[in-house]
């Protein structure tokens, strides 16, 4: 946990000297801000973690690679929790919602952080503001009117176009509800493969951005149905709904399917999605998925078809050659420098511990498996960690049965075991025995018990506990083992 | 003296007739209890058993000399006639417990013992459960032989016939409950358990303090035995067992922080619900239970360590000191929990594996287990034939043949709830 103070206390000292009076005025705001920064964040239910990236960690050329909602999203999601580049995201992200017309987000913004974005130099732009308002209302108004034309009209082909563009105005201005509504508006009213596709596109589109991942799946699903799909001019788009099932994938944990999908994405394709992913994403979560969940072979393969998003992101390449050729202790290093910069990312960040996790115990299985035993300090050196870090990790890989094998603490080794097979089934068939004969004795007691209507009952007028009288009436119905009728019928009287 | 001649002049043939007369004239025996008292000095207990048992039922409700009633009891017990006691099971029950609870009273219950233990076969059929098992057991555990009643549990009866043996729901209740008790003194868990969970999983409506009570000693034998409550079969009542758990919450307690494996939270748990288990007689167990916990954690090892340092059991797992775990390794090892040798000098544990199938003991086992399997199955097959041929359940396929078949009674829910 880092705390605030000491953290921006530092850095005026290591900031280049800037001869601006606004930064020791900025620092006393910062300290103000600070406290209500604090005073928000003990109001929020989740603490954001703060992050302290690598030095190789450009923002700038990080987020130049995308555009549009996404760019805004992943700004203001860094700005949380890189306080460093606090200033620089937001400023990145007022111009990036400037050139759209997304308002509603840009007054959030204001009402949420306005100390931030004072200080950061910005204000609000409100003539713009109110500008883009009144024109997209006015655009949406006489768009509503001509809809309500074609609708008394029935001119399926213009009702259609109308909510498309409805729902494109929703889109841009960050109203994800009503886009997706509108779109699905345009469903029945479809008429080619084309449109289908058009509407199957919209509705990931919005998905996406609105973050609910949960119903990609059925519009990919349908769209993969169009066999236009396969045409050469929409590839942007079939790679877009691989990407966006991989995405699903990925948030429900379904490593395995995500790391499929992102394989299957065409490179020329993703490099057109700026507004959602780039390559290098693609690259980072396919392997990332892949190295958690796939066997050797399969990662092999993954090699060769990645080709192309590998080439943009080297060390994720490096990564999974180590990987495959048993370099184990290579592969988790780039691993370790990843990790610390993937709590930026959007999509990554409560998955990155999980498969970090996943990675570690598969090389550790994997190291071992060939072997009948192994010495504890080679293996810990291999795995970077000290001998005692390493016998906790095994013992939990032992319990979990992920690993067959005892660790012999006097030699410092890791000894393989023979389960046989033999003394399994004996244990196995004693204790099926057992069990048939323990139920068998039950039951025979239990329908005795219910043959001579022998229960527990309440007594009359009290509640349920207590000592319960028991009935002993006259036979109520008989309950016949091989059918299994229940009581009735003849019922004795009730005590 | 009216009533005496009548006894001992009545024939055997007419032992109905007599039967009515004597309760009839209940409330003139029960009134002048030192005259029914001599009187009974005067009957021959083998010949004139119905008249003796009268008698003595009627003692048992005021009991002037309690010394007397027992040691008439006794030789009344091992000496009476099964025939004239069957015309009147319930009063015989009676008698079976006030002659428990009196014992029990002046601390002789070791007398209890092997009347009660004779009177159960004189009343009832072989597998069948008869309220003087209930009675016998209680003696028993009053007076601590524990062993006596146990071949009699491993018989495991199930039969009941209530006409004949006068046995109710609650005597089948405390029988299972008792025999628990029993199991868990001589550390037959498994078995305890079993016992323990057929009192539980009783059919039932409400819950009863039987099961309440036992529900609490399942718990702790399920702890030391297995470390986890075992799951209660799906025909629990589950009205009934709703309530149990809300009533036995410091036996919850002591579950849950049994599952981190902890010794110093379960520690915790008993500290701070001593009383009540001290309350329930249950505080004894509950220390077996804490015991059973690290000799738990060490098996655990043995699943993951081909050889440990002793020295890191003790910080690892929190004990006093080397030679506690010592102890306990020695313990396991006598009971044939777990195979280990121990290396003072180079202060290590080694455990090894368990080779111990494929010997002729095992054979011999194994046959023994499917002897005992096939009666069994034998058995269940003669009772459902039973059941299958009886009047009743005939007389019901007929109607339903007749009528649509009612989907409600498919009920799992068995019980007169009509």
């Amino acid at each position: 946990k880092n705390d605030f103070g000491t953290q921006m206390s530092d850095k005026p000292h290591e900031k280049k000297a800037e001869a601006r009076d606004d930064e020791r005025k900025d620092d006393k705001k910062v300290s103000k801000a600070k406290s209500s920064s604090k005073k928000s964040e003990k109001i929020e239910v989740k603490k954001i973690p703060v992050v302290v990236p690598s030095k190789d960690f450009d923002l700038e050329k990080y987020i130049g690679r995308y555009e549009g909602h996404t760019k805004v999203a992943r700004l203001l999601f860094i700005s949380e929790r890189y306080p460093e580049k606090q200033n620089l995201c937001y400023k990145l992200a007022i111009e990036e919602l400037k050139k759209g017309r997304n308002t509603s987000q840009y007054r959030k913004l204001f009402n949420t952080v306005p100390e931030k974005l004072s200080q950061a130099g910005i204000t609000f732009d409100s003539s713009w503001a109110d500008g883009v308002d009144k024109a997209t209302s006015a655009e949406s108004d006489a768009l509503e009117s001509e809809l309500q034309n074609h609708k008394t009209n029935q001119n399926r082909k213009k009702i259609r176009s109308i909510h498309n563009k409805i729902g494109d105005i929703c889109f841009a201005r960050g109203d994800f509800n009503g886009a997706s509504r509108n779109y699905m508006r345009t469903a029945e009213h479809c008429l080619t493969p084309e449109h289908n596709l058009i509407l199957s596109k919209n509705s990931v589109r919005t998905s996406l951005a609105w973050g609910t991942f949960a119903q990609i799946n059925s519009y990919v699903e349908k769209a993969e149905n169009i066999p236009l799909l396969s045409n050469k001019e929409n590839s942007s788009l079939a790679s877009m709904f691989k990407v966006a099932s991989g995405l699903a994938a990925l948030e429900s944990s379904r490593y395995a399917e995500a790391a499929r999908k992102f394989a299957e994405a065409s490179f020329e394709g993703v490099s057109t999605l700026h507004d959602l992913i780039s390559p290098e994403d693609v690259a980072i979560y396919g392997s990332l998925c892949a190295l958690s969940e796939f066997t050797r072979e399969e990662l092999k393969e993954l090699l060769s078809e990645f080709y192309n998003f590998l080439e943009v992101v080297p060390s994720v390449r490096k990564m999974l050659s180590s990987f495959v050729t048993s370099n184990y202790a290579g592969s988790l290093e780039v691993l370790k420098e990843l990790k610390n910069d993937l709590q930026l990312d959007i999509h990554m960040h409560d998955h990155i511990e999980r498969l970090y996790t996943k990675i570690r115990n598969k090389a550790l299985k994997e190291y071992f498996q060939p072997y009948c035993s192994v010495d504890l300090e080679k293996m810990a050196k291999a795995f970077q960690t000290t001998i005692p870090e390493l016998e906790n990790e095994l013992v939990e890989l032992i319990n979990s049965g992920h690993i067959q094998a005892r660790i012999d603490s006097f030699n410092k080794c890791l000894v393989a075991r023979n389960v046989t097979k033999r003394a399994q089934t004996y244990t196995k068939t004693i204790s099926a025995g057992e069990a048939y004969q323990a139920q068998a004795r039950a039951m025979l007691l239990r329908v005795s018990l219910t043959q001579n209507n022998m229960l527990v009952k309440p007594e009359k007028g009290g509640a349920g506990f207590d000592k319960g009288r028991v009935g002993t009436g006259m036979g109520g119905g008989m309950m016949g083992l091989g059918s299994m009728m229940g009581m009735g019928g003849m019922q004795g009287r009730r005590n | 003296e009216r009533v005496i001649n009548q006894i001992i002049a009545c024939p055997t043939e007419k032992i109905d007739e007599l039967q009515k007369f004597l309760s009839k004239e209940r409330e003139l025996l029960e009134k002048n209890p030192t005259v029914t008292q001599e009187a009974l000095e005067t009957l021959d207990l083998s010949q004139h058993s119905l008249g003796a048992l009268h008698l003595l039922s009627a003692l048992s409700t005021k009991m002037p000399d309690r010394a007397l009633f027992i040691t008439k009891t006794a030789s009344f017990l091992e000496h009476c006639t099964s025939a004239q006691i069957k015309r009147d099971p319930a009063l015989f029950a009676n008698v079976c417990k006030a002659f428990a609870m009196a014992c029990q009273k002046s601390q002789q219950s070791i007398r209890a013992v092997k009347p009660l233990q004779i009177a159960i076969n004189k009343i009832g059929a072989p597998s069948h459960i008869t309220p003087q098992h209930a009675s016998f057991v209680m003696a028993c555990i009053c007076a601590k032989t524990y062993h006596v009643p146990l071949p009699l549990l491993d018989r495991l009866d199930y039969m009941l016939d209530p006409q004949t043996t006068g046995v109710t729901g609650e005597d089948v209740r405390l029988f299972g409950y008792y025999g628990g008790m029993c199991y868990i003194a001589t550390k037959q868990w498994a078995k305890a358990l079993q016992s323990l969970e057929n009192v539980i999983s009783v059919p039932a409506h409400a819950t009863s303090a039987i099961m309440v009570e036992a529900y609490k000693k399942y718990v702790l034998a399920s702890l030391i035995h297995l470390g986890e409550i075992r799951s209660l079969p799906k025909y629990t009542s589950q009205a009934a067992l709703r309530i149990i758990k809300q009533i036995c919450t410091p036996y919850e307690e002591l579950a849950t922080a049994f599952s981190t494996r902890s010794v110093e939270d379960v520690n915790r748990v008993i500290e701070k619900h001593s009383e009540v288990f001290l309350q329930h007689n249950n505080l004894g167990l509950v220390g077996q239970a804490l015991s059973a916990l690290k000799m738990q954690n060490i098996m655990r090892l043995a699943n993951t360590y081909l050889t440990v340092s002793l020295s890191s059991i003790v910080e690892k797992q929190h004990f006093q000191n080397i030679q506690e775990v010592e102890h306990i390794i020695l313990k396991m090892v006598e009971t044939c929990k777990v195979n280990a040798t121990i290396n003072k000098e180079h202060d290590y544990v080694q455990f090894e594996e368990d080779e111990s199938f494929g010997s002729n003991t095992m054979v011999d086992f194994l046959g023994e287990q499917i002897n005992t399997a096939m009666c069994l199955h034998r058995e269940i097959a003669a009772f459902d034939r039973g059941i299958e041929l009886s009047d009743k359940f005939l007389s019901r396929q007929l109607q339903s043949k007749n009528s649509k078949p009612d989907p409600v009674l498919m009920d799992d829910d068995i019980g007169g709830s009509w």
